[in-house]
This record gives C-alpha cells, sequence and structure tokens, in this order.
C-alpha cells in the first residue's frame, strides 16, 4: 500500500499497483526506496486524485501503454470506452481538472481519454455551437470573421 | 450534467501541450469551425500549425488551413527547411517563396530552405527568381532537395543557366534533383517541351550543378512522356557527380526525323560519370541498354524495352518480337567477337545487381549480353516476370546449348539472389539445375510450374551439396504441405509472397 496525499491535506491508502499506473508516483517510490512514506501530491485536490484513482483502479491491470508506433493509429480515432464514457461525464470544471492531475502525474492513457472528451465535445459543431459549449465570447467583428472566410476560400475544398 | 453551468473555455485552464493534443483528434476542417470561434482560438490554432506542421521545419501547404498573411507569419518564426506544395496552395505559396505582392508581409532570406516540393506554378516563382537577381535572399541557395514537374525542365535549366557565372553557381549544394509528372499538362505538351529542351539551350548556358548526387526523372502519368533522348545526353554534362540515376515512364529513343533518316540507335552513355553506382530505367523504351562506368554495380531495366542490337542495326518500325531479325541461325555459336562493339565489351563487368523484371519483351541476346558481361561479379539476377521463352529442351550432347537457365548458371555462378517468379516455362528439371549455383542464398520461383514434389527434391539435393540456401519464395503449394516443407527444412525461411519491387505495379495490370 501507497499513502498519498493531496494538496488540501486528505489522505488516501492506495494498492501499489494502482498507484503506479502514475509514472510520476512510480518514479517517486523508486526515488523513495520505501513504501510506507507518504507522498505528496501537492498539485491535486482530494476530490480531484479521488476521482484519479477510481480511474486508475479500475484501468489497473491495463496492459503497458502502446508502444511510439501505435500512437499514430489510435490519434486517429476518437472512440473512447464505455465505462471511461461514463467516468468523464462529469462538469467541465472537474473534466479539466482530470485533466491537468493526469498531465502533472503523468498518466498518459488518462490523459488522452481526456483530450479525446474534450475533442469529442468540439466535433461536428459549428463555431457558435462551441462557442455556447465553452461559453466563449466572439470577440471578431462581423467584418474580421468576414475576412477570415474569404481569406481561408482558397483552401475550401480541403 | 450540466456543462452550461460550468463550462469553461479550455484555452484559459488548460496548457498549450494539452490543447495541442485535444486538436490533434481533431480533423482539418473540424479545426477550420474552430478557427471562427474567437481570437484566442485562432491565435492557439496558428500556434498549433506552427507546432505540428513546421516542428521539423517541414511546411507541407497540403495540409495547412491557413491564409497567405498567417503562413507568413509561421515561416517567418519557424525558419522553414522544407516546402511541400499542393495546387490548392498557390496563395500561400506564393508568400513563401515568391516576394508576395499580393500580400503584405514582404518575406525574404530563404537561406534555410532545404527541400522544395512544387508544382506547375513554379514557373512563376522561377520567373519572380530571374528578376531579383541570384544573390537575392528569395532564392533558397542552400537548397539540398528539390522534385519540380517536368514541365520546367528548361525554364529551370535556363534560370540557373542565365543566373551562373565562374564565380558563382547557384544551387551549389542541391543533391537531390527530381523531375516529376507534370499534374496537368498532357503528354502533348511534355512532348513539346523536350521537343524545345534541345543542345541550342546548351550552347545559350552551360550549367553544372555540381553536387547533385541523385537525379530522378519520373513520369507517373499513364502516357509515356515522349521524352528524346536529350534528357539522359544532358546528365552526364549537367550532373557530372551523379551516383544514381533513374527513369521512370520515359520514351528515350530517338524520335527526331533527322535521326531516322540517319538511322542512328541512340544509346545513353554514363560512361563518363565517375561516381556512378546505380542507373535504374524502370517501364521506359530504350534502344540500347546504357552505356555505363566501371563503378555503376546496380543495373535494373524493369519493364523496360530495350532492344539492343546484336549485330547490324537496328532498324526503325520493327515490332516488339522482331529480335529474330538479328539472331543468328540455329547452330552458330556465339563468341565475343559478334558483337558490334567490341572495345566496350566490357563494360557491364562491374554489375552486381541486375534486374530486368516485368520484361517481356527482353530477348535471349539481351540477357546474354548483360549477364555475359557480368559475370562472376553478378550477385543478384532478379527476372520477375520475364519470361525466358528460350529456356529450351535438354539438348542433344552435339548440338548447341540454348538452355538459358544452364547458360546463366555457367556465366554467373556467383549468384546470391536469382528471381524466376512468374516464369510458366520453368520447370522441375530448371529447379534441379539451381544446385550448380554454389552461393545461391536466396531464390524467387513463385508462379513458376516447379511442382511441390519436384521442390522438395531440389531442397534435399541443396542440403546435400551443402548450399546456405536460406529464403525461398515458393507458393506451389497447399498450406499444409507448406507446413510440412517448413518443418522439414527448418533452416531456410519459405515464404509463399513475393513482393515485387517499387516501380512493378504499374506494368503488372
Amino acid at each position: 500500500m501507497v499513502k498519498l496525499t493531496s494538496s488540501d491535506g486528505e489522505s488516501f491508502d492506495v494498492e501499489k499497483d494502482v498507484a503506479e499506473r502514475s509514472v510520476l508516483i512510480k518514479n517517486m517510490i523508486e526515488d523513495v526506496g520505501d513504501d510506507s512514506t507518504e507522498i505528496p501530491i501537492p498539485n491535486v485536490t482530494a476530490n480531484v486524485l479521488k476521482k484519479v484513482l477510481e480511474w486508475c483502479e479500475h484501468h489497473k491491470s491495463d496492459p503497458a501503454p502502446a508502444t511510439e508506433d501505435d500512437t499514430d493509429a489510435r490519434k486517429k480515432s476518437t472512440d473512447i470506452d464505455e465505462w471511461d464514457q461514463k467516468f468523464m461525464q462529469v462538469d467541465q470544471e472537474m473534466l479539466f481538472e482530470i485533466i491537468l492531475a493526469a498531465n502533472y502525474l503523468d498518466i498518459k492513457a488518462l490523459l488522452e481519454v481526456g483530450c479525446k472528451t474534450v475533442a469529442n465535445m468540439i466535433k461536428g459543431k459549428t463555431p457558435e455551437e462551441i462557442r455556447r459549449t465553452f461559453n466563449i465570447q466572439n470577440d471578431f467583428t462581423p467584418e474580421e470573421e468576414a475576412q477570415i472566410r474569404r481569406e481561408n476560400e482558397w483552401a475550401e475544398d480541403r | 450534467m450540466d456543462s452550461r453551468r460550468s463550462s469553461t473555455d479550455p484555452l484559459t485552464v488548460v496548457p498549450g501541450e494539452i490543447v495541442h493534443m485535444i486538436l490533434s483528434y481533431l480533423t482539418v476542417s473540424e479545426l477550420w469551425d474552430l478557427q471562427l470561434v474567437c481570437r484566442g482560438w485562432d491565435e492557439c490554432l496558428f500556434e498549433f500549425f506552427v507546432d505540428t506542421q513546421v516542428r521539423h521545419g517541414v511546411l507541407d501547404l497540403r495540409k495547412m488551413p491557413m491564409s497567405g498573411w498567417r503562413l507568413a507569419r509561421t515561416v517567418k518564426a519557424a525558419r522553414v527547411v522544407g516546402v511541400t506544395m499542393a495546387a490548392t496552395a498557390v496563395d500561400a505559396y506564393m508568400v513563401v517563396l515568391g516576394q508576395g505582392q499580393a500580400v503584405t508581409p514582404k518575406l525574404s532570406g530563404l537561406d534555410s530552405l532545404r527541400r522544395l516540393t512544387v508544382d506547375n506554378r513554379f514557373g512563376l516563382v522561377l520567373d519572380d527568381w530571374k528578376q531579383s537577381g541570384p544573390t537575392s535572399t528569395i532564392v533558397p541557395n542552400q537548397l539540398t532537395t528539390l522534385e519540380l514537374p517536368l514541365v520546367l525542365v528548361q525554364q529551370f535549366y535556363e534560370f540557373v543557366g542565365g543566373a551562373t557565372s565562374p564565380s558563382r553557381v547557384v544551387f551549389a549544394n542541391l543533391d537531390r534533383l527530381s523531375f516529376t509528372s507534370d499534374t496537368t499538362a498532357t503528354s502533348a505538351q511534355d512532348d513539346k517541351r523536350w521537343a524545345d529542351f534541345s543542345p541550342d539551350c546548351f550552347k545559350r548556358n552551360f550549367v553544372v550543378l555540381p553536387a547533385v548526387r541523385h537525379l530522378a526523372i519520373v513520369n507517373t502519368n499513364n502516357t509515356r512522356a515522349a521524352v528524346n533522348h536529350r534528357a539522359l545526353d544532358f546528365v552526364p554534362m549537367w550532373m557530372p557527380r551523379a551516383e544514381t540515376v533513374t527513369c521512370v515512364g520515359l520514351e528515350l529513343y530517338c524520335r527526331r526525323t533527322d535521326d531516322v533518316t540517319r538511322d542512328v540507335a541512340y544509346r545513353a552513355d554514363f560512361s563518363s560519370l565517375v561516381r556512378l553506382s546505380a542507373v535504374r530505367i524502370v517501364n521506359c523504351q530504350l534502344w540500347l541498354a546504357p552505356r555505363l562506368p566501371p563503378t555503376c554495380k546496380i543495373l535494373c531495366l524493369d519493364g523496360t524495352m530495350v532492344r539492343i542490337a546484336v549485330r547490324g542495326r537496328p532498324r526503325l518500325n520493327e515490332s516488339y518480337d522482331a529480335f529474330e531479325y538479328n539472331e543468328p541461325r540455329a547452330h552458330s555459336v556465339y563468341d565475343r567477337t559478334e558483337w558490334p562493339e567490341p572495345n566496350t565489351i566490357d563494360e557491364y563487368a562491374g554489375l552486381a545487381d541486375v534486374s530486368v523484371g516485368n520484361n517481356p519483351w527482353l530477348g535471349r541476346f539481351q540477357l546474354w549480353f548483360i549477364t555475359g558481361q557480368c559475370g562472376i561479379s553478378l550477385s543478384r539476377l532478379d527476372l520477375y516476370g520475364t519470361p525466358l521463352t528460350f529456356l529450351g529442351p535438354p539438348q542433344a550432347q552435339d548440338g548447341p546449348e540454348y538452355d538459358m537457365l544452364r547458360n546463366l548458371i555457367v556465366r554467373c555462378p556467383n549468384l546470391e539472389y536469382l528471381g524466376l517468379g512468374r516464369q510458366p516455362t520453368v520447370k522441375d528439371r530448371h529447379a534441379f539445375d539451381l544446385v550448380r549455383l554454389e552461393l545461391l542464398k536466396q531464390l524467387c520461383l513463385v508462379g513458376t510450374a516447379v511442382a511441390y514434389d519436384a521442390m522438395v527434391a531440389v531442397l534435399h539435393e541443396f542440403a546435400a551439396a551443402g548450399r546456405e540456401l536460406r529464403v525461398l519464395y515458393y507458393d506451389g503449394m497447399t498450406a499444409d504441405e507448406h507446413a510440412d516443407m517448413r518443418a522439414q527444412f527448418a533452416a531456410i525461411d519459405i515464404r509463399q509472397e513475393f513482393h515485387v519491387g517499387l516501380y512493378y505495379s504499374s506494368v503488372d495490370h
């Protein structure tokens, strides 16, 4: 068992192989060489860490991350498996917190799932729909917008 | 889930590299829509393209949904070393390469540009360059790789010629020059270009591209470009340090009327290229096999019709199968003195790797010509899909040896690879003959008439003779037999599929 402490001071007892889904934690455990010490996770709050650990628990027996050769093939697909889809049904704030935590903790697979989730929120939407989804203000003037469309016409047959 | 309540612009919360990761899951058209969301996303996309497209210094305008002025910024920021353009990207491309008059930012300093791939419109840029002069910073003088359409050859030559002076050579570092199919012009236009590209062009300017080591002239259009022999005439003069020459899909025999009336057989002459190591003339038409320097190790004539003159002069307008014209009578014996050019008889002596695959026009004498000269130096010979119709029956004791394969084995005893794929005339007894090749490591008998039982017997003979055969391509068996054979000959990698060379595909169908 490994003891992890979130930024807001809450401790989590986690099985070693679950915690080691995170490359950061894995390296820390190796550096310390002693499983019993507490490992502080200063950048992640308790509610996010809990979520991340839930994901690690479910994926603890996943095969090792794919080699570089596969990454291109995987990149093309934004398919997410069902459990992960449910897992990612959180509000946007939490979603981005999870992505940031996955990035910090160096959990590549979780980071990918997070990015795919965001990509899927963008996919198939018009600019206006994207603005609504992410609550973005359109700061282009109509003239500018028209200009961008016009300038880019040469590539319209993309 | 109520995303509306807590919706957040990803740009404001996650770092740039994660945004780029998200963007990498989107298609180009989806990215396009994102560009119109707001200024922040527009900027972000700009960075994303710089990051992904120009990360290795290579700009591929075919994938770049970006307008001219944005691209100019990108190029400035990134110090591009290579550009690939597509027909649609002409604005952006002009910004990168030309003066960019139409668009505000003026670009200079293309010194970092190393690779350039362009289409027909490059002609405009060449004009631009010509006007600015060769020392202008808009001429990318550090180019090492240039790929341009066949139709621009003369314009390119004249640009280089006009810009070169005794003290100054343009494109002094150009290492790899490729002329590719034109994307729009018909073969008739190609024809005209090449007809125009006459020796007069040389008389005006004598151009040397001293660093070019690799020249390719590739016509992948369905039509053969009617490029007359001048294309290859120029190589020795223009590129004295050429190491590889590759021609695909060209007609390289004489077409000009005066040549015809004088009945001169054209022969490409590379013998002055002292560094030449490989010549590949694929899917072309040649009158005579090229003349090569002794340094040349690789000759590939896949799919190329070669009318090697045997004795006498070739006649024009003869049909493909008219080789009989020069054939000696059945009982005559060949010797070297019968060849028309006794002085150059050994010019192929250095060849180690010869490929004359997919060559239904290959006559017995052509093969004799080549292999007879390479002899003991030849270690690879590929005759895939070239029907050796003269394999012939076993000869009576006193008759001349007409069995092509036996002749070949006697002449080229050091073969390590022999490809006889797709030759239905190769039968069991031919396979047994191969045991005589002491160094044979790889053998291709895909698509031959060699029966399974005979193949097994042959492999036993190979084993008994102590031959170290490593790879066998053979498909005359069922899956079970394949497994059996593998079990029996564990040391040999037995494959049922043979992948033919790069350019075969266009001949195959």
